[in-house]
C-alpha cells in the first residue's frame, strides 16, 4: 500500500518541476492537482525536506474534512468511485453500535441515499470520519482500490503505473467544480 | 495615516477658504466695524480677520464632518475576534499540539466573529452596493486554510459566503447582510469557521490578522471608490489570534 499526500498549486505564473520534490508523485487530470509518496512515520521529515518548497511556489496542502467525504458520496457515480467501506475516528469503541453496523450493512448493499441518510445521522451524533475505502475504475479492465483519509492523504493498493492519472484528486482538491 | 491624509486636505481646504475670506472681507464693513471700536491699524485689522477666519473655517469643518459622518453617513461599526470551533469561547490563543507519531493528522479549526452593528440606511445601502470583504492574513504564510462545509475556491462562494482571492488570502464577502437594512440596532453577526493545517513544523508561532477590503469580484472603479471612503463609512475593531505550534511527548 502506499500512501500520497495532496497537494495543489493555485498560482499559473509559477512552473514548479515534481523532479525538485524527490518523492514518486501522482497527478490528477493536470498536474495542479497531485499527490507525493510519504511515509507516514516519517512525516516530519518529509515536510522539514519540502516546506520551503511549498512556501515560495505557493503551493497547498489538501484539508480534508467530512463534508468533503459526504460530497464524494454524494457524486460517486459521477467519479466512477464504488464505496466500500467508512470507518471512524475511535470506531473501536463503537463497532458495536447500532447505527454503525446499519451503515456497514447499507454499504454492504451499495444503497447510496441510505448511505448518506446514515451517516448524516452519525455525523450529527458527533462521529467524525477517519476515512473512506472503495474502488476506482482506472481502465476498462479493471478497478483499483483506494482509501481516502482525513488528514489529506490517500493509499492506494496497488503500484501506481507511470502516467497513471488519478481524476478523484482534482475532485477531492477542487470540489465538484470539475464534474462541470 | 489615510485619515492623517484626509485630515491635512481638509484643512488645506478650510485654510484657503480662510484665506479667501481675509482677501474678501478686508475692505468691508468688517473692518468699519474695528475702526469703529479703535482698531485703525490695517495689519492688526487683516490679522483679526485672519484668526476670525480661520476659527469660523474650523467650526464649518466640525460641523460638516458632524452633519456628513454621524448625521447622513452614520459610519458602521465592525467588531472582529475570533473563536473557538464551537463558536462559545473568545480566544487570542490557537494551539495545536502535536506528537511525532500523528503530525500528519495535525490540524484544528476556529471561528471568525463578526459583528456588524449603527450605520444608518445612506451609509448602508453605500457599503452594500460597493461591496467589502474581510480578508485574512497569515504572518508569516505557515498555515493552508480550509472552510469546514465547502471547498474554498477563486471560483465559487462557499455558502457562508467565504472564498479565496487570487493572492489565495481567505476572503469574507460580509457587505450583503448590509442589503436592506437601515440602521443596525441588534448587531448581525457571521461567523464561518475555518480550518487551519501547517505547511511547516519549524514555525511555533503565527499571527492571524483580519483585515477590512474591497469585495475582491467587484470592478476595479468600485474597488478603488472603497479604498477612498471606507475609513469615513466604517469603524472596525479587530482582535488577533496566534497560532502556536506545540509538540508534546
Amino acid at each position: 500500500m502506499q500512501v500520497y499526500k495532496l497537494f495543489y498549486q493555485n498560482s499559473k505564473k509559477k512552473k514548479f518541476h515534481f523532479s525538485k520534490l524527490n518523492s514518486s508523485v501522482i497527478t490528477g487530470s493536470s498536474e495542479v492537482c497531485f499527490g507525493l509518496k510519504i511515509e507516514p512515520e516519517r512525516y516530519k521529515e518529509f515536510l522539514k525536506n519540502i516546506s520551503q518548497y511549498l512556501l515560495k511556489n505557493i503551493i497547498h496542502q489538501h484539508i480534508m474534512t467530512d463534508y468533503k467525504f459526504v460530497q464524494l458520496i454524494c457524486h460517486s457515480k459521477f467519479l466512477n468511485f464504488e464505496l466500500t467501506d467508512i470507518n471512524f475516528y475511535g470506531e473501536e469503541h463503537y463497532q458495536n453500535d447500532e447505527l454503525v453496523q446499519e451503515l456497514k450493512e447499507a454499504l454492504w448493499y451499495s444503497d447510496v441515499n441510505e448511505i448518506l441518510e446514515l451517516l448524516q445521522e452519525a455525523l450529527d451524533s458527533g462521529y467524525k470520519i477517519f476515512s473512506i475505502t472503495g474502488n476506482i475504475k482506472i481502465n476498462e479492465e479493471g478497478f483499483e482500490q483506494i482509501k481516502i483519509y482525513a488528514n489529506g492523504t490517500i493509499s492506494i493498493e496497488s503500484k501506481v503505473q507511470e502516467g497513471q492519472k488519478y481524476p478523484i484528486i482534482d475532485y477531492l482538491i477542487k470540489g465538484p467544480e470539475v464534474l462541470l | 495615516m489615510k485619515n492623517r491624509l484626509t485630515s491635512i486636505f481638509v484643512q488645506t481646504i478650510g485654510n484657503i477658504f480662510a484665506l479667501w475670506v481675509v482677501f474678501v472681507k478686508k475692505n468691508s464693513w468688517f473692518t468699519f466695524i474695528l475702526s469703529k471700536v479703535g482698531i485703525n491699524n490695517s495689519k492688526a485689522q487683516v490679522g483679526i480677520l485672519a484668526a476670525l477666519a480661520i476659527l469660523l473655517s474650523n467650526l464649518i469643518i466640525m460641523f460638516l464632518e458632524w452633519l456628513f459622518f454621524e448625521i447622513i453617513f452614520k459610519p458602521i461599526k465592525i467588531e472582529l475576534s475570533f473563536r473557538n470551533s464551537l463558536g462559545n469561547k473568545p480566544i487570542k490563543h490557537l494551539t495545536l499540539e502535536y506528537r511525532s507519531q500523528n503530525a500528519i493528522d495535525l490540524q484544528k479549526s476556529y471561528k471568525l466573529h463578526i459583528s456588524v452593528s449603527e450605520g444608518n440606511k445612506i451609509t448602508n445601502r453605500i457599503v452594500n452596493f460597493i461591496k467589502s470583504d474581510i480578508i485574512v492574513v497569515y504572518r508569516p504564510k505557515y498555515y493552508d486554510t480550509e472552510i469546514v462545509n465547502g471547498w474554498l475556491s477563486q471560483t465559487e462562494m462557499s455558502p457562508d459566503n467565504v472564498y479565496k482571492d487570487k493572492k489565495n488570502n481567505t476572503r469574507v464577502y460580509w457587505s450583503h447582510v448590509l442589503e436592506g437594512a437601515s440602521r443596525i440596532d441588534d448587531s448581525l453577526i457571521i461567523v464561518p469557521e475555518l480550518i487551519v493545517k501547517p505547511k511547516s513544523l519549524e514555525g511555533y508561532k503565527c499571527q492571524v490578522e483580519l483585515r477590512i477590503g474591497s469585495h475582491s469580484k467587484r470592478n476595479k472603479f468600485f474597488r478603488v471608490i472603497f479604498k477612498m471612503v471606507y475609513f469615513k463609512l466604517i469603524t472596525v475593531n479587530t482582535k488577533k489570534l496566534t497560532i502556536y505550534l506545540k509538540k508534546v511527548n
